[in-house]
């Protein structure tokens, strides 16, 4: 899809995938640290059951705990996954248009969720303040919340400048349809997504070797 | 207050569709219609401020806890080497009925079912690993490449299995019930599978000759190579029915036994930190979608249009059989378009009310659901299951990939009616174990 | 009674769980105020935290999205420390009219009311739990010192009271904790008495239960947001207020009525009933229940709350209703 004649606005255009490229490593730590959790959370089920079963001596507090560190793998990898366009969608409609009318609807369905974020940031924040203000605790060992629920306005931030960039992409998109693609994810066919699965389950090597059936394919579309 | 809360509804449910097909994020729209929605009834701060509780209290349950556990065992199953020794054993074992090595990979498939949630990845793995062996054993191309995007949909069904476990959070099941319940019918299906392929084989011997020759020494030696998953469905089992483990903490186990055997079969580092941040991407996805559709859930509780929905449903003039199969007809036509959970997400706190109140059994509607969602799979115009085995396999056209699976596709309808007949199939296991 | 005139006035209330003993607390004010309204003061309950979770129910009050909630102080004893008082174990409760009593001054303090209103909400009654007793398998704990080392589901200030006595607490899903106690992982589990006991169907599996012990119970005001309730005509406030007796004379009906179901039962299925003498219970008190006493006084009080006197009216009123 990248076009091979000089795009317009290269010179911004350059700056632009700069600060994507840049804020893609923040949001790549943030993921990692969610991936970090998952792997905390199996350590302390399984020494949980361990020490229950073998110490009689269960974690005091044990789903309290879980439950209030659960919104780092709920949100921390939020705005990674937007960038990478994994949350679901259905795109059926979507891929049979052409460029311009394309980034036209990527660009409304992107303000859209900037519009979304951005009320949920405010009001986020707000039950996150009653908690740090009026105080709220959990049930069995008394832990406070207002950092769980902190974390949900600072996730839907760093979401909302992604939204942003997306934004700016697909109208810059819009404007110059032959432009390089930057900041925002391109509609996958079927056969690209194929071969996500492909590489989740049996590596790189064998997604880069997998080929498909393009006579079909083209059949298909017509 | 402002609109009547129940038109509300219907204009909500009419607006989430419309911005769905527009290509918004599910999340976002479920979160935008909803959020509307209960501003129109509560109005602009009381509305927003319920929504803006959702996002915490929604993810911070307990319960939700196992899914990142369930999708990590999945990302590190094929690094422990479980597919090809799943493979092997059930060739040595079954290999000698007619059509041996595809019914072998139905089994296998199974198998390795029991680790793995991911239809596509279960696809993918058997390709590499029994496409190969089969067409050199003369075995026909489209039922070597139907049974294996057949097999990979026994993955939803057979714990762990993330999508019983979101069914189960929606509509407030027992996870461990759900997750009892998909055993059989996971069984079943495979059975069914592998009665048609050889009854095919017996009347076509070509489709796929049976392979001979092992003796019980080479069984037996087998065998071992199928300890990770007798280890992860014993784990899964034994602590949902002993109750000596939630299944959070069984998953936890369950993953931590995957990622020693993995490690032992030559995972580097790499490879983990790759597991991990998918894992870590395809949790936020289904958490996203998750407290998004709990707002427009939010709305729906405002608006009171389940409960009118059902009420609409009962008082339809057909027995609820019939309409339980127009149901399934609308999820397997929704099944074509869009993504199981956002599918499943988006529809079940309207559909669920209804089919309860016809008096099916919550539990057996989850397991038809997740089948018939699996269907859609191997099904034009998507199938992605189909499309995997061919991106693997370029040498089987696509064409003959979907040829393929017309028998498996014959054989899921026989086993939906099945269900449908003979309910106590699903039901049977979970009150048995859980009583 | 004469019909009251007024406007038409809908309001929603948010609670948890299905229709249930628990919930005919709401049920009779509902019933009551429509009846007396002839129909234009409305009471919506809906069940089933269709519009919030349970834990949530305070911040759906604060925000004014619906009127009226339940909610139990002890799923977030941080959002008002001062009701966690209600909360304490082995309180001397030794019938619900008396805990009735003991919650409707302790409600009515102007500390306590302070503490609800920082979230716009006040209490209009108590929708009442009974006392918690536990049900076990194994050797039955015939004196505090059996208690020893048992792993026993308590939550709360049960749970510390227990911890004090010996016992192990041990966190279990209230829906895990059959399966829990069947196998093992748990030996005893304490819920309110006698109904959540079947309702969990620990009677199935108990080998026996306490019949006396009162470890305590949870306090689950009733709540109205307050500017809602102020924009109400007097007439409408008074029937709130009058809808009272009958909430609770329903709200005893229910557990009574469960407890002459249940007693037969227990005793059909062979289930021990512990009964400890009073020497035993105040040992209880000393030992299990005094210092966690102790400890929220001087924590109270520390934070700026009258701890001393909350507790003080909690015994003073006790005392009084139970002489009456
Ligand atoms: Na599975
Ligand atoms: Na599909």
């Amino acid at each position: 899809m990248t076009s091979t004649n000089p795009p317009k606005g290269s010179a911004s255009g350059s700056a632009f995938a700069a600060f994507d490229r840049g804020y893609s490593k923040l949001e790549n730590f943030l993921n990692g640290i969610s991936a970090l959790a998952i792997f905390f959370v199996m350590l302390l089920g399984v020494s949980q059951v361990l020490s229950r079963k073998l110490l009689n001596f269960p974690i005091l507090g044990y789903i309290d705990f879980i439950e209030q560190s659960m919104v780092i793998f709920a949100f921390f990898g939020i705005a990674y996954c937007q960038r990478q366009g994994g949350h679901v969608r259905m795109d059926l409609f979507m891929a049979k248009f052409s460029a311009r009318p394309l980034y036209f609807f990527e660009a409304l369905a992107t303000l859209v969720g900037l519009v979304v974020v951005t009320i949920l940031i405010d009001t986020s924040w707000l039950h996150f303040l009653r908690a740090y203000q009026l105080g709220d605790s959990t049930i069995d060992i008394g832990l406070p919340i207002w950092p769980a629920k902190l974390v949900i306005p600072l996730a839907f931030g760093v979401l909302w400048i992604r939204f942003a960039l997306q934004l700016v992409g697909f109208l810059r998109l819009f404007l110059y349809p032959n432009a390089e693609i930057i900041a925002v994810p391109v509609i996958e066919d079927v056969t690209a997504i194929a071969r996500h699965e492909i590489e989740d389950a049996l590596g790189e090597e064998a997604a880069k070797q997998a080929k498909f059936d393009e006579t079909y394919i083209k059949k298909g579309k017509k | 207050m402002g609109v009547d809360p129940l038109l509300a509804g219907l204009i909500g449910m009419g607006a989430l569709i419309v911005m769905v097909f527009l290509g918004v994020r599910v999340y976002i729209a479920a979160t935008l219609v909803g959020m509307l929605g209960i501003v129109s009834i509560i109005g602009w701060d009381a509305g927003t401020g319920i929504v803006g509780t959702i996002p915490h209290s929604k993810s911070t349950l307990y319960s939700l806890s196992v899914l990142p556990m369930f999708i990590l065992i999945g990302f590190l199953a094929f690094h422990a080497g479980i597919t090809t020794s799943a493979f092997d054993a059930a060739k040595k074992w079954i290999g000698w009925v007619p059509g041996g090595l595809a019914v072998a990979t139905v089994f296998s498939a199974a198998g390795f079912a029991a680790v793995s949630g991911a239809s596509t990845a279960t696809a993918a793995v058997f390709s590499r690993v029994a496409i190969p062996e089969m067409l050199a054993n003369g075995y026909d191309k489209r039922l070597a490449a139907g049974v294996v995007a057949a097999g990979g949909t026994l993955a939803s069904l057979i714990p762990p299995s993330a999508i019983l476990v979101i069914y189960a959070i929606i509509v407030e099941e027992s996870v461990g019930a759900l997750l009892l319940a998909g055993f059989i019918p996971g069984i079943v299906s495979a059975l069914i599978y592998a009665l048609i392929i050889m009854g095919r084989a017996t009347v076509n011997p070509k489709l796929g000759p049976p392979v001979r020759g092992f003796t019980m020494g080479d069984r037996m030696k087998s065998l071992p190579g199928t300890f990770p998953i007798i280890a992860v469905i014993g784990i899964i089992f034994s602590a949902i029915y002993g109750g000596w483990a939630t299944p959070t903490e069984a998953g936890a186990l369950g993953a931590f036994v995957v990622l020693i055997l993995a490690f032992i079969h030559g995972m580097r580092t790499k490879e983990l930190k790759d597991a991990l941040f998918e894992t870590a991407k395809l949790t936020v996805m289904i958490f996203s979608i998750i407290w998004g559709v709990l707002v427009f859930v939010r709305f729906l509780g405002f608006s009171g249009l389940p409960e009118a929905f059902a009420e609409w449903i009962l008082g339809l003039p057909l027995p609820p059989t019939a309409i339980i199969i127009l149901i399934l007809c609308g999820y397997a036509i929704l099944g074509m378009f869009m993504d199981a959970i956002g599918m499943l997400l988006l529809t079940l706190p309207v559909v669920f009310p209804a089919v309860i109140a016809l008096g099916y059994d919550p539990i057996w509607f989850g397991i038809i659901v997740v089948k018939m969602v699996e269907i859609c799979l191997i099904t034009p115009p998507i199938g992605l299951n189909c499309y995997v085995v061919n991106g693997v396999r370029p040498d089987i056209p696509l064409s003959d990939v979907f040829r393929g699976i017309g028998p498996f596709f014959v054989a899921d309808v026989l086993t939906v009616a099945l269900f449908i007949a003979f309910p106590w199939l699903i039901t049977w296991l979970p009150q048995t174990m859980l009583n | 009674a004469d019909v009251v005139d007024g406007p038409n006035v809908n309001w929603n209330l948010s609670i948890w769980g299905k229709e249930r003993a628990f919930t005919s607390s709401v049920e009779a004010i509902r019933d009551y105020v429509d009846e007396r309204t002839g129909g234009k003061f409305k009471i919506k309950i809906h069940y089933g935290e269709a519009l919030s979770k349970a834990k949530e129910n305070l911040d759906g009050i604060k925000l004014g999205a619906f009127q009226m909630a339940a909610l139990c102080s002890a799923y977030h004893p941080a959002k008002h420390p001062t009701l966690s008082g209600l909360d304490l174990p082995f309180l001397p409760f030794p019938n619900l009219k008396v805990q009735t009593a003991v919650h409707e001054a302790y409600y009515a303090d102007p500390a306590v009311k302070k503490d609800l209103a920082r979230w716009d909400a006040m209490t209009l009654m108590s929708s009442l739990l009974p006392q918690y007793e536990f049900t076990g398998v194994g050797e039955p704990p015939l004196t505090m010192e059996d208690w020893n080392g048992m792993r026993v589901r308590a939550l709360g200030g049960i749970g510390e009271a227990m911890k004090k006595i010996g016992a192990v607490p041990t966190t279990v899903p209230a829906p895990e904790v059959y399966t829990s106690l069947e196998r093992g992982t748990i030996e005893a589990a304490s819920f309110p008495f006698t109904y959540a006991h079947v309702a969990y169907r620990l009677t199935d599996i108990g080998e026996w239960y306490t019949a006396n012990m009162s470890p305590g119970a949870n306090n689950c005001p009733v709540v109205v947001n307050i500017p809602a309730y102020e924009k109400l005509p007097p007439e409408y406030q008074k029937l709130l207020e009058e809808a009272k007796p009958s909430a609770y004379e329903a709200l005893y009906a229910a557990y009574d009525a469960a407890d002459k179901k249940n007693f037969p039962l227990m005793k059909e299925k062979g289930m021990q009933p512990i009964t400890y003498s009073d020497e035993e219970i105040a040992r209880f008190r000393e030992v299990g229940a005094k210092p966690v006493w102790d400890e929220w006084i001087a924590k109270m009080n520390a934070d700026g709350y009258p701890g001393d006197h909350l507790f003080e009216l909690i015994m003073t009123t006790s005392k009084e209703a139970a002489s009456n």
